[in-house]
């Protein structure tokens, strides 16, 4: 290499992180930001009588997809009001990684047994493992709640959390509106942060 | 036979034909002035017949603009009247960015633009009296040999004039983006010559072509009528331009062009406010039309550039996402005509290169003043790729959006977003075309619009497909509307089963099942324009009578405040103000812009306050809580915290805190105004 593009890698190497740092900074000024919004969001809904709506609302870390309705309110039209979302037998939700800390994971929601006539089991499924399942459900309710190891958390991105339930089917010459499983909230959240 | 130094009138038809030549162009001439006589003094009439004349004179102005063009580039060649109104549009369009740079597009210029429109229409009508009369007499004659035809057209044509009319008379604007944002961009334009809007998301994501537009259309028309450029101006400026298509020396047949004006008539109505729809369908339409027409003829290289690069130009104002589309078009018809040419690489590398330079130094020369305005007002002229005074917190991609994702938002959106719900079928069929020009102005506009849909969607993963689908249909309506049209000039009859039988076949079903799926809308929409032009033409002439309570709530408002302060505003219907009496900052979205150092959000009161004074605003004019129209009800925002779409989520914060920051501010401070919950702030004295 001659001292000529030696000179300039030189100067490459040394000028090359200037705007990563810049970006850097820009980027922790950013998430600064984003945090405070969340948190206002948050204090505010909760200020307002909506925590139920936001237990069950996608956040910045969870996000609901197919397999269930959107929000809903009982009595209808007021999001101050009990909140829940309809599920189908397979509701996907993703969670997003907190740099693979182990993190808690709790599920709550209600099932019509006298519409489906059968004893449910309600499962959870991280990436394709199963993490919990409910034992058949009794009277109506159930919930779920574990911590997810750092070790079913596959990446640093978003992971697939699968609900299923074993007693919702239908034929398909014979497919109805199914409304009878509801999720009214879902907790994602570091255990060291307490309860 | 040579006719050179005889009077060809005379020869062919003699005195009696030149009467009649004369009697058209007469007519004509009159018709222009006496609507322009008749719109032109600031006095009372009839609201519906005053728009609708005006918005009639606004494209014969520009046809007036698009002659001179012709006359510049073209003065041999056929140019038909669509054509003409796309290429003055874009005229008017460079025009209008070039004053506006220096803050001198307001009211009287607009007039004036308008006014030298209708002077060189009438020129231009003049001149070329022979070819005009000529289609008269040629129209007349078909109408006669024809009677089932001119029925036809004359059904189409009464449809089409309840579009046009129904657009001028729907008063239905979008609180949303309209009433917070759009009509005081058109009302400062009036007042200032310029939209310098730093607080303004909406001003920072567009360049302001369509602002432009609004604002000469606003010279005869009051706020609510703002619907009148997209959904009627530019609704005639597409409809002249199917009439009018014509690839080499075929002329797309008369039915053809019913059908597919029909096929365009039924479409959905694709806006929800007055931002750009229709007039991208007109503009990309125009330039796909203009690369058709360049391939009819030999000319010098800047004589071919002019009107395609003014074209792609002005569509590239309208909407920053049509930027991708108009450049991609571009690049790919001087790239197949290189790979098309049979010269050596050499020779084609000297000899092609120059008109791509031109385009390219026009459509900077076009483009140029709209930065320029881009910067003067929000520090960027390429917004998103340069943030300017962009919140770069506020992100309109989604954190979670894989690329399958990002896959599955585009079929959606194709397939359910856009109101032509077939467009996989007519996409099919522009794939089976065969382009033989040498430009391929079909396959360079699917290239171009392919790669437009990519980026948009791609810079909007937060979005839903409906919204994808309204940002997407200016450019994507375009290819059923170009299919058809290629399709029925490259036919030539043959019943066997070729394959440019298949592709009109398939045309045809697409044509038919889109119309037979918007049938349920159309009755609504029918019944709907049909009423609203009833109300407006029963309306009484505009006046301070007519006007709503607001303005003259707004014009007490401004009162108070001392000419030429600084006001910074949060309200439903800024548009009402004077923005030439005093310095005002829209800030329509908290959250998505502000002048450096930016807003802060999250920071209580005294840092908002801190920040305004930083800025010289002294006084800040709000909606206090409960008493908004809409887009400031606090209630509402708190609900969106736990919206689904990660766009309110996102935003809902931003504009509670902004809320809740300027209530804290009035509890300290002086209240200049207060009535009907409009408050003026002032932060220079304490509240007593």
């Amino acid at each position: 290499m001659t001292r000529f593009r030696l000179r300039w890698h030189l100067v490459a190497v040394l000028l090359l992180p200037l705007p990563s740092c810049a970006k850097a900074n820009v980027s922790a000024d950013m998430q600064r930001e984003v945090d405070a919004r969340e948190q206002l969001g948050r204090a505010v809904a909760v200020d307002a009588g909506a925590s139920r709506a936001l237990a069950v609302a996608s956040r910045a870390d969870v996000l609901f997809e197919e397999g269930f309705s959107n929000v809903e309110y009982d009595p209808p039209d007021d999001f101050r009001h009990h909140a829940f979302r309809w599920m189908g037998q397979r509701g996907h939700v993703r969670l997003k990684s907190h740099e693979r800390r182990p993190m808690r994971l709790s599920v709550k929601g209600w099932l019509n047994e006298k519409v489906i006539r059968a004893k449910a089991v309600v499962t959870l499924y991280i990436n394709g493992r199963r993490l919990g399942s409910s034992g058949a459900v009794e009277d109506g309710h159930w919930s779920l709640e574990t911590v997810v190891p750092s070790s079913s958390q596959r990446t640093d991105g978003w992971l697939d959390l699968v609900v299923t339930v074993s007693a919702v089917a239908f034929h398909w010459s014979d497919a109805p509106t199914l409304r009878v499983v509801v999720v009214t909230g879902l907790e994602w959240r570091d255990p060291a942060l307490g309860p | 036979m040579q006719l050179t130094g005889v009077d060809r009138s005379t020869r062919i038809g003699g005195p009696k034909r030149d009467v009649a030549r004369h009697a058209t162009v007469g007519a004509m001439v009159a018709a222009i002035v006496g609507s322009f006589v008749y719109v032109a003094p600031k006095m009372s009439r009839n609201p519906l017949r005053e728009t609708a004349v005006w918005s009639l004179l606004v494209v014969v102005s520009f046809a007036g603009w698009g002659s001179l063009m012709r006359f510049a580039v073209a003065r041999r060649d056929r140019v038909d009247l669509g054509l003409r109104t796309v290429w003055g549009a874009s005229a008017v369009c460079a025009c209008g960015g070039l004053l506006a740079s220096f803050s001198l597009m307001n009211r009287s210029a607009a007039f004036v633009v308008v006014e030298a429109g209708l002077a060189l229409a009438i020129g231009a009508v003049i001149l070329e009296r022979r070819a005009v009369s000529l289609r008269v007499r040629k129209l007349a004659h078909a109408a006669l040999s024809e009677p089932g035809l001119a029925v036809a057209s004359a059904i189409v044509g009464c449809i089409f004039a309840i579009h046009y009319l129904g657009g001028i008379a729907d008063s239905h604007t979008n609180p949303y983006d309209d009433d917070i944002a759009y009509l005081s961009f058109v009302r400062r334009m009036l007042d200032t010559g310029a939209v310098i809007e730093p607080f303004s998301l909406r001003r920072l994501s567009a360049l302001g072509g369509q602002t432009l537009f609004l604002e000469i259309v606003a010279l005869r028309a009051v706020p609510s009528q703002a619907n009148t450029f997209d959904r009627s101006i530019c609704l005639l400026m597409i409809s002249l331009l199917i009439v009018g298509y014509r690839s080499k020396a075929r002329k797309v047949p008369w039915f053809v062009a019913l059908g597919t004006l029909f096929f365009l008539l039924s479409l959905p109505n694709l806006s929800i406010n007055t931002a750009s729809y229709y007039s991208g369908v007109a503009f990309f339409l125009g330039l796909f039309r203009t690369a058709v027409w360049l391939d009819q003829r030999e000319r010098r290289p800047w004589q071919n550039a002019l009107p395609l690069a003014s074209v792609a130009a002005a569509t590239c104002t309208l909407r920053q996402n049509y930027i991708v589309v108009s450049a991609v078009t571009v690049v790919a018809l001087y790239v197949s005509k290189f790979l098309t040419s049979r010269d050596s690489l050499k020779s084609r590398a000297r000899t092609q290169g120059v008109e791509p330079a031109f385009a390219a130094l026009f459509t900077l020369a076009a483009l140029g003043p709209w930065f320029v305005m881009a910067w003067q007002s929000n520090r960027t002229f390429f917004y998103p790729l340069m943030a300017g005074t962009a919140n770069p917190a506020m992100q309109f991609q989604s954190g979670s959006s894989t690329i399958l994702r990002e896959l599955g938002l585009e079929l959606g959106t194709l397939l359910d977003g856009l109101p032509v719900k077939l467009l996989g079928v007519f996409l099919f069929a522009a794939l089976l075309l065969k382009d033989t020009s040498s430009r391929r102005p079909t396959h360079s506009f699917l290239i171009g619009s392919a790669a437009g849909f990519v980026a948009l969607v791609h810079g909007l993963t937060q979005g839903d497909s409906s919204t994808l689908g309204r940002y997407a249909a200016g450019f994507l309506v375009v290819i059923p509307l170009a299919v058809i049209l290629v399709t029925s000039t490259q036919w030539n009859g043959d019943t066997r089963f070729t394959r440019c039988a298949f592709v009109a076949a398939t045309a045809f079903v697409g044509v038919v099942a889109t119309w037979a799926e918007s049938r349920p809308q159309l009755l609504t929409f029918y019944s709907r324009a049909l009423r609203n032009i009833e109300q407006l033409n029963a309306s009484f002439p505009r006046g301070p009578d007519t006007d709503p309570p607001e303005v003259s709530l707004y014009q007490q408002l401004q009162a108070s405040v001392p000419v030429g302060a600084k006001l910074g505003v949060l309200l439903d219907e800024p548009y009402h103000f004077d923005f030439s009496r005093n310095q005002i900052s829209n800030l329509d979205m908290p959250g998505y812009s502000s002048t450096k150092p930016g807003i802060p959000y999250f920071q209580g009161s005294e840092a908002v306050e801190t920040y305004f004074r930083s800025l010289g605003i002294r006084y800040l004019a709000y909606v206090s809580i409960g008493y908004s129209r809409y887009h400031y009800r606090r209630d509402y925002w708190v609900q969106e915290v736990a919206d689904e779409q990660e766009v309110w989520r996102a935003h809902a914060p931003y504009v509670i805190d902004f809320l809740d920051n300027l209530t804290s501010l009035d509890s300290r401070h002086r209240r200049a105004f207060a009535s009907r919950g409009l408050v003026v702030v002032d932060l220079e004295e304490p509240r007593r």
